[in-house]
């Protein structure tokens, strides 16, 4: 990615523009320049950065390319709901941990339903004329509303907002790829 | 006997020849057509250019390729790969709109 300061604003491209128009003239097939940096367009360096309690500030150029700071998300603090007068009204947290918690919890039992809902008629068929469900499936429901209840309790036990944040979940894990039997033919 | 249509013998050079641009300067009084194959990035300087003038430019080459301040694309990409037919006409002072093409496959 490239970016140019034009006027105290940055602009970003995904690549050299192919046309560019400066103060010097219109410049054609501009991505053929030798070196951009000529031009005013650097490198934009993105650093690395955890996704959950850190973000990116605002770009900035720091005399050789475009980046970034890294600023530490607070996830465990608060901020001030302020009335039109200026006045504060209520201290609420940054994140709220019911809430989240509340959200990973409905995540998961909808995609336990989801995973259900194909069997479900072995159950409708066990109601409506008593004709037993087979085991295998029987045993296949069970474990998505074993694994859907242990997921839940893990994220009740849960104590911090990062912690809820980081939390993941899977019924069905995927196979490491050195799992995966090769295909033969 | 008084002359009352023009014909093309009697037009200048400046509307029925052809030059190759040698340096950067397209001379707008020289030719109609100009032509250029690129080598290196090339900065185009115009000279003599008057509102209302029409100049044919085929340049070829994979190279940045400049126009004067007042410069804009009304239509078609610069290619470097094909020759490509630049049409540049004066609408003003310094305002110079450029069309665009290339030969067709």
């Amino acid at each position: 990615m490239k970016a140019i300061e034009i006027n105290g604003n940055i602009k970003t491209f995904r690549r050299l523009p192919n046309v560019w128009e400066d103060e010097n003239g219109l410049h054609l097939n501009f991505r053929k320049v030798a070196d951009p940096t000529e031009f005013g367009f650097y490198d934009v360096v993105t650093p690395q950065y955890d996704k959950i309690s850190e973000r990116l500030s605002a770009m900035y150029f720091d005399g050789d390319k475009f980046t970034y700071d890294v600023v530490a998300i607070d996830l465990e603090g608060a901020h001030d709901v302020l009335a039109e007068d200026g006045e504060v009204i209520e201290t609420k947290p940054n994140y709220d941990i019911a809430e989240l918690k509340q959200g990973k919890i409905s995540a998961i039992k909808t995609e336990a339903g989801k995973l259900l809902s194909p069997t479900d008629w072995y159950v409708t068929r066990l109601a409506e004329r008593a004709v037993e469900i087979p085991t295998e499936i029987a045993d296949e429901r069970l474990d998505i509303v074993t694994k859907s209840d242990t997921f839940e309790t893990e994220i009740n036990a849960l104590e911090t907002v990062e912690e809820v944040l980081r939390y993941t979940h899977a019924f069905y894990p995927a196979p490491a790829l050195d799992e995966v039997e090769p295909i033969s033919e | 006997m008084a002359l009352t249509k023009i014909t093309s013998g009697i037009l200048a050079d400046e509307f029925n020849t052809s030059s190759v641009i040698s340096a950067s300067t397209v001379n707008f009084t020289a030719s109609q057509v100009f032509t250029k194959t690129l080598s290196a990035n090339t900065t185009l300087v115009f000279s003599n250019a008057s509102t209302g003038m029409v100049k044919d430019l085929v340049i070829t080459g994979d190279y940045t390729i400049t126009f004067p301040a007042g410069s804009k694309v009304v239509a078609g990409t610069y290619s470097g790969t094909v020759s490509n037919l630049i049409q540049v006409v004066v609408a003003g002072p310094a305002d110079y709109w450029i069309s665009i093409s290339q030969p067709q496959a």
